[in-house]
């Protein structure tokens, strides 16, 4: 079409396209590698009612965070790096600032499932979900140190908690719902010098699989 | 025309954006942020977002359909608006741009803003100083109109050299035009497949393979209002994670180390232009008789330099990008020095395609001296245009 002016057309027309075509070939490329972390390890963690369902979250979360502003007790935190790359962003259970109550007193049942809106959550009967399992770690428990402190027993809205013979809280693996109200309630890490060495809260929630294993 | 610098403007709203988004994480009001925005159950999710997350469920969820649509609404009546009106990361972008000075004055104007903010926009703007102002010092001339005798002076200089020395002469993009042509090289209309749209495809493949909204895990805008949220919960809540420091380092990657994201990369750009091809509302239209190019065969191309997208105005077949890929944010209109270039809401009868089409408008035409010369001049374009027609 153009003539003896084709040549150096040709030229330079293809080092754009190739310039294009590399850059969109590449960064293809690196997208799709992005799909193998899927692949790499990554923590189980404590989902909001709903996320049990860890596949489903997966796919459908888009870190819109709407799930963890609504939720009346402040007890959703997005999850990080350290969670494990496929993890980042999407929605964990934080027990030390807030535990779940699966909004009982709403009518339409727990507010992050209806905020959700990519059906990331999904739950449709709030009462057999089951966060996690609670779990105590009696080296730093102020009531095996004779402190006669009871306060995860008192906030247990399941009676999954109850006061062994000696004095110290039991866990009631099959009534506990990881609720996490325990978790919040324990005192142990503020009272730190008591419980020397403690990193953790005495009583805390952790996966279901990881307690019953 | 107004006075008002239409850049101060939308970042002023880009800002404001930011401020509402943070506000919501602050108060927990439940606004989301533009992965998924909006009130109770009533959500506008991201389009390519609400794409993946279909795709990844393998079902159509009534939100995400909405949200897709509405999108498309706003891509008609609106064309791309988001990039430029409301996107941060279009921001980052043009800040490494327009080098030190933007850069400065960025993180200036932020850090009297909301906490969460100022620090995205002060650590992206600290790596701009570091790497991309040095660079861009010398590749970027910027848009500043005060530069444009120099410029023309220099653009002139090489239209008079012989076309093998053009070639030679290194940093100079123009090349021999092909003057022979009658009809445009590149497509002025319709939607020119780019890297971008190669992206798109892998994101949308991708998750289509590993069952996982993949794209969203890298996406710079996620990752801006992500890094907001772990700001104010660093300082709220004393949440230490080094997530903080890799999403600001992902979206420096991304903004600051790639060339051009947005034009190159952006596989959400990429939606919204193909959403925007049946846009014609405030579609930029030169006045050719204000026009120094087209008016008075003068060589200016600022408005091309001015695009953040890469359309030509002045021959839009040879540009990297055709219309459906204007953001409105009328750069162009503020670069010009004859203020020739308008955005009216609807193309008017007629003139309609004449910015799209000036060359071979006028190299048919050829009613004036100067119009004869015009190929000459937009000679780099045109070459640029042949490569993608031809691949395409």
């Amino acid at each position: 079409m153009c003539g003896q002016e084709a040549k150096p057309k040709r030229a330079a027309g293809p080092r754009v396209s190739r310039r294009t075509f590399a850059l969109g070939a590449v960064g293809a490329a690196a997208v799709v590698g992005l799909g193998g972390v899927k692949y790499l390890p990554s923590k189980t963690l404590l989902r909001p009612p709903g996320g049990q369902d860890e596949e489903q979250l997966v796919r459908g979360c888009l870190h819109c965070e709407k799930c963890r502003e609504v939720c009346p007790k402040h007890a959703i935190a997005p999850a990080h790096l350290e969670d494990g790359i496929l993890n980042v962003r999407t929605p964990r259970m934080d027990f030390k600032s807030g535990w779940c109550d699966f909004c009982e007193m709403e009518p339409g049942g727990p507010k992050c499932v209806a905020a959700c809106p990519t059906h990331a959550l999904v739950c449709p009967d709030p009462a057999s979900v089951v966060i996690g399992k609670a779990a105590l770690n009696r080296d730093w428990c102020l009531a095996a140190k004779g402190m006669g402190c009871h306060e995860c027993v008192d906030v247990c809205n399941y009676d999954a908690l109850e006061l062994g013979a000696d004095n110290v809280p039991v866990v009631d693996v099959d009534a506990c719902n990881g609720c996490g109200a325990c978790e919040w309630a324990c005192i142990s890490l503020s009272a730190g010098s008591i419980s020397a060495g403690a990193t953790d809260r005495a009583i805390v929630v952790r996966p279901a699989e990881e307690v019953e294993a | 025309m107004k006075k008002f610098n239409s850049a101060r403007l939308r970042f002023l709203i880009m800002l404001a954006v930011l401020a509402v988004v943070a506000a919501g994480y602050f108060t927990a009001g439940g606004i989301g942020n533009f992965c998924g925005i909006g009130f109770d159950t009533i959500t506008f999710l991201c389009p390519l977002g609400a794409l993946l997350a279909m795709i990844a469920e393998r079902t159509a969820i009534p939100m995400a359909v909405v949200s897709v649509l509405a999108v498309l609404a706003v891509c008609v009546v609106l064309g791309k608006v988001f990039c430029a009106w409301a996107c941060p990361v279009h921001f980052m972008a043009r800040g490494k741009r327009k080098g030190k000075r933007g850069a400065s004055r960025a993180s200036g104007s932020s850090a009297e803003g909301d906490a969460g903010s100022s620090s995205v926009a002060a650590s992206s703007c600290g790596a701009a100083d570091g790497s991309a102002v040095s660079r861009s010092a010398a590749d970027d001339p910027s848009a500043s109109p005060a530069l444009h005798a120099v410029q023309a002076g220099e653009s002139a200089a090489q239209a008079a050299a012989p076309a093998p020395d053009r070639d030679k002469s290194p940093g100079i993009t123009s090349r021999p035009v092909c003057s022979a042509c009658a009809a445009p090289c590149g497509k002025a209309k319709g939607i020119k497949i780019d890297s971008r749209h190669g992206i798109l495809a892998a994101a949308l493949g991708s998750t289509l393979v590993f069952g996982f909204p993949v794209f969203c895990l890298i996406c710079p805008v996620g990752l801006t209002f992500a890094t907001v949220l772990l700001v104010m919960r660093l300082f709220a809540f004393g949440d230490t994670t080094w997530t903080v420091l890799a999403f600001p380092a992902i979206i420096a990657i991304e903004v600051l180390l790639l060339p051009k994201w947005c034009q190159r990369f952006c596989p959400l750009g990429a939606l919204l232009s193909l959403f925007s091809g049946l846009n014609r509302t405030f579609r930029p239209r030169i006045d050719s008789e204000k026009c120094l190019l087209e008016g008075r065969g003068l060589p200016c191309n600022l408005c091309e330099r001015a695009c953040p997208e890469g359309i030509n105005l002045h021959d839009v077949a040879a540009g990297e990008t055709t219309l459906n890929d204007c953001s409105k944010c009328r750069a162009c209109a503020d670069a010009c020095p004859e203020h020739a270039i308008a955005f009216p809401f609807l193309p008017s009868k007629g003139r309609g395609a004449s910015a799209s089409a000036s060359v071979p408008a006028a190299a048919g035409g050829a009613a004036s001296a100067p119009a004869s010369e015009t190929p000459a001049v937009s000679a780099e374009g045109a070459a640029d245009g042949g490569g993608t027609a031809e691949r395409g």
